[in-house]
């Protein structure tokens, strides 16, 4: 009947149903691969599934007889369908029921083909692939209908299970091998059941089959493995609302994935390559006596919590005690220290003080000698006093140049108080043991019975620390580290550097709160400071002081101008040049030093004047953060791209890979004037400052984030997100930030400039 | 004299084509030089082919000449000995120099790989450690019409030819070049 259509007549319907095939795609791109089981359900009215068959039925006939079907590649396999396709309307119930499954399943195939297909489609040159794809659909479901006609019933189910297991794999944490072993496993089965029906099929129809299955395997595996194609998965994340990153981020992978970065040459690990998002909390229960006991009993989630909510530093927080009683609270703790003639009694009062002004629950100084083992407590050497030790947590066995001599800006890792010895010479007679809070709290309430400052709990008392720095210290950073207790996991702490004399006197604001005056009776009772000299500094150990490190990159600034204006050597200059603007590029971004210094050019934007980073080398962030760049180093790169572009040095080296980043490094051939580009890393770095700077020891690495850390003068807000140090739920520009793009633009390109200007660097290009 | 020791048999002159075919056989290892040294004088990306074809078709009909005349600018002496191969296999090595030069002095490498250049060809050329060539190069190109012919190269010719910075082997800063 359809060998009279003419020609026109088909190859309209032709585009009809291309177009249709792409809309549908794209629609099945939306839904997700989890949706895609009972898709046809919901998405394919039976108007269109009608509509959709008298087409493929009409092109698919013609096809048959008037062309050859090869060159209908990319439609052939949609219009297939309609080979199997019975219309079910006349024929008997049990028929109607077995053609109501059998359909049911080449839909789920063909969305499964077609999701595959519309994901192709975003990739670069998979024209190829995408009619292979369609045309092994074809293929299949011509088999289905001759080989196996009496049993597609059967077969059928196993076929399109076996579709489904391929884009129901998990990818994202499974390996590509693990992924082939599943698929391949799948496969046989598919096989095996066709070998184990009554009808006789050849080994070559098996054979067959398993081919035109394993294109799919492969076509997956392409797809989310080769390209990194990332799915969300909606079991995964509970609730759109939840996210507080744009979905699109999911969508629209990240330019850069960690196969990028490369720390491999690396001693040391990266000191924040921590996982921020994936390290959770870490809840101590026992510190809070409500959660201790119902710790067996509730849900950790619960408790978490909990434990939240009571740590809020906000005054309306039950546990909070407003300054007038803090005075009292101290007053009354002094009393039974000195006057209450238990000696138990006496002792417990002792440790309330300790927990007052160290943050931790009065019930661990019963052990007092446990905190001396730890070394959390030192005795002074004329035990006039005991040492409560915040320890920074840093790298203490660094080598290299930072570590020598007078190098290192922050020279302390801890910060020490004096506690008075009395009160922990009073624990330590008392002999306590087997004390619980429930010990603790009796006491406290006969303390302050008839005080009305209501209940005074051990937990309450220990959070004071916290609620009330909160409020003395002007950023989180040093709050945190005056707690002495990671609250939650901060990777910033690693970087931070805090004058010793300034975490003195935010102590110190902290201590008096607890006293009536200089005048107060028991004013000379209490935690007191070492006085260090103003230069003295806690903190990171890798930060270089601030005049070496000048020195180190104004002698490179020099020598760069001069080598860029006197070397003849081409490839001298070209890595001069390529070290300058690595520098460069890491002091205004503070970003770790993966390869090519984060300079993938797609990733500039040179109008707006602002960068795409992503250095992070561990799966936490899918996504990376954006960072201003300022007119200096818009001007070296820019002059660098130049000079590279004048000597015609990327059509002239050897290198194969297209080059993603701005930063190459020039690698001498063996062959005649040969030479490759290689995408500069640290390595590179190291060796040319060895060979140029021998008078330097080795640097860190990573040395620029811990220098821009601690010589930039920028909100800890903005720095958190600058950084990607900033949790899940906090970071900049999430729904929950108050962090505004143009004041974090301008905050950051302000400090940099200024930075840049106190390290007076030159361009290396208007001088030469 | 047995028959073992009696001089082979002359072959055959080999035909056009196969003369071709030998001398360019024997440039073969020469390639990379000549792409480079194609590459960085200014010729254009799309006719950078055709110069490469043009050298080398310089290098073979020079050749293929001094075939025909077996001049004093055979340079392959004891001709008698060797096979046809053998001795388009050693013209064309020294051809190649020779014809190099040549190029060299009138196309100039791009300015800032001019240094790097002429340095590595020097090493290059050095490495050969093959007197007969310096020899030749020396009577042909840069020595010509002296009386006295060195079988070494020195720098000074080389840099005198090549119009190159005169402290361009010494470690200090080399003169700026001008392009």
């Amino acid at each position: 009947m359809n060998n009279k259509l003419d020609l026109e007549v088909f190859k309209s319907r032709c585009a009809c149903l291309t177009e249709i095939l792409s809309s549908y795609r794209e629609g099945l791109l939306l839904l997700e691969s989890c949706d895609l089981k009972d898709f046809h359900n919901t998405y394919m009215t039976d108007e269109f599934m009608r509509e959709l068959k008298a087409l493929c039925e009409g092109i698919y006939s013609y096809l048959n007889i008037n062309k050859s079907k090869t060159q209908y590649k990319s439609i052939l396999g949609s219009s297939s369908v309609c080979i199997l396709y019975k219309n079910v309307e006349d024929s008997d119930i049990i028929n109607k029921e077995k053609q109501l499954s059998i359909n049911q399943n080449i839909l789920k195939i063909f969305n499964i083909v077609n999701f595959l297909i519309g994901l192709m489609s975003n990739i670069r040159n998979s024209q190829n692939k995408i009619e292979r794809l369609n045309y092994n659909f074809y293929l299949i479901l011509k088999m289905m209908g001759k080989s196996f006609k009496d049993f597609i019933f059967e077969v059928l189910p196993i076929v399109s299970q076996y579709f489904n297991n391929l884009i129901e794999f998990d990818h994202t944490a499974k390996t590509i091998k693990e992924f082939n072993t599943y698929a391949k496993a799948q496969n046989v089965d598919v096989t095996e059941f066709c070998k184990g029906l009554d009808v006789n099929v050849s080994e070559n129809i098996i054979k067959a089959l398993t081919r035109y299955l394993d294109e799919y395997r492969i076509a997956v595996e392409d797809i989310f493995y080769h390209n990194n194609v990332r799915i969300k998965k909606t079991d995964q994340i509970d609730n759109i609302e939840d996210l507080d990153v744009d979905p699109q981020t999911y969508n629209n992978p990240p330019l850069v994935t960690e196969s990028h970065s490369d720390y491999s040459d690396d001693k040391y690990s990266i000191d924040d390559e921590v996982d921020e998002d994936k390290i959770l909390k870490q809840y101590d229960y026992n510190l809070n006596e409500d959660t201790r006991r119902l710790a067996p009993f509730v849900s950790h989630q619960k408790l978490n919590r909990h434990i939240d909510r009571a740590q809020q530093p906000t005054v309306s927080n039950t546990y909070y005690l407003d300054v007038p009683f803090l005075k009292i609270v101290n007053q009354v703790l002094h009393e039974q220290l000195h006057e209450n003639k238990d000696m138990i009694e006496s002792a417990k009062a002792s440790c309330c003080l300790m927990s007052i002004f160290t943050g931790q629950s009065a019930v661990i100084f019963q052990d007092i000698n446990r905190l001396l083992r730890t070394k959390q407590l030192k005795r002074d050497s004329n035990r006039a006093y005991y040492l409560w030790v915040v320890d920074a947590n840093v790298n203490k066995n660094l080598k290299g140049q930072i570590a020598k001599k007078d190098n290192k800006y922050n020279e302390h890792t801890t910060w020490e108080f004096q506690i008075p010895a009395m009160w922990v010479d009073r624990i330590r007679e008392a002999n306590l043991s087997n004390l619980t809070h429930v010990d603790f709290e009796e006491s406290l309430s006969e303390w302050f019975y008839n005080r009305r400052i209501g209940p005074i709990s051990v937990t309450s008392l220990a959070l004071q620390l916290s609620f009330h720095l909160k409020r003395i210290c002007n950023d989180d950073l040093k709050k945190n580290f005056l707690i002495g207790r990671q609250i939650s996991h901060q990777a910033d702490l690693s970087y931070g550097g805090f004058s010793y004399k300034q975490l003195n006197d935010s102590f110190d604001q902290y201590v008096w709160l607890w006293f009536q005056g200089k005048n107060d009776v028991n004013a000379l009772d209490r935690p007191q400071f070492i006085q260090k000299d103003d230069k003295a500094r806690v903190g990171s150990q890798l930060v270089w002081t601030f005049s070496h490190a000048k020195q180190f990159i104004n002698t490179l600034n020099e020598k760069v101008i001069q080598v860029l204006k006197e070397e003849q050597d081409i490839a001298e200059k070209f890595n001069a040049f390529s070290v300058w603007v690595w520098f460069c590029c890491l002091l205004s971004s503070g970003a770790r030093p993966v390869v090519g210094a984060s300079s993938v050019i797609q990733n500039y934007d040179f109008i707006t004047n602002i960068m795409y980073i992503h250095d992070k080398h561990s799966r936490s962030r899918q996504h990376g953060r954006y960072s201003p760049l300022i007119d200096f180093v818009v001007n070296e790169l820019k002059h660098y791209d130049e000079f590279i572009k004048k000597i015609n040095a990327l059509d002239l080296s050897n290198t194969v890979e297209d080059n993603i980043y701005y930063l190459s490094y020039w690698k001498k051939g063996s062959e005649f004037m040969s030479f490759t580009l290689e995408p500069l890393t640290q390595k590179h770095i190291a060796f040319y400052l060895s060979e140029k700077f021998p008078e330097i020891d080795e640097l860190y690495p990573n040395w620029t984030r811990h220098f821009v850390r601690n010589f930039l003068e920028l909100p800890d807000a903005i720095f958190k997100s600058w950084y990607a140090h900033d949790q899940q739920n906090q970071i900049g520009f999430s729904k929950y930030s108050s962090l505004q793009p143009y004041t974090y633009m301008i905050e950051i390109q302000d400090a940099v400039n200024q930075l840049f200007k106190r390290l007076g660097l030159k361009s290396v290009v208007s001088q030469s | 004299m047995s028959k073992k020791q009696a001089k082979p048999k002359k072959s055959f002159k080999p035909s056009d084509r196969k003369q071709a075919k030998l001398t360019e056989s024997s440039l073969r290892k020469f390639s990379e030089i000549i792409d480079q040294t194609i590459k960085l004088t200014n010729v254009e990306v799309g006719d950078q082919k055709n110069a490469k074809d043009r050298l080398k078709n310089l290098m073979i009909t020079r050749v293929k000449k001094d075939y025909l005349s077996l001049t004093q600018h055979t340079y392959l002496l004891s001709i008698e000995a060797k096979s046809h191969e053998d001795w388009f296999k050693n013209q064309a090595n020294y051809i190649f120099w020779l014809e190099l030069f040549t190029y060299l002095q009138s196309h100039k490498i791009k300015c800032e790989y001019r240094i790097n250049f002429y340095k590595e060809l020097f090493d290059y050329l050095i490495k050969l450690d093959d007197e007969n060539l310096f020899y030749l190069i020396n009577k042909e190109i840069l020595k010509k019409d002296k009386y006295h012919i060195p079988k070494i190269i020195y720098k000074t010719d080389f840099i005198n030819y090549f119009k190159l910075p005169r402290n361009i082997f010494e470690k200090s800063k080399v003169d700026i070049v001008e392009c």
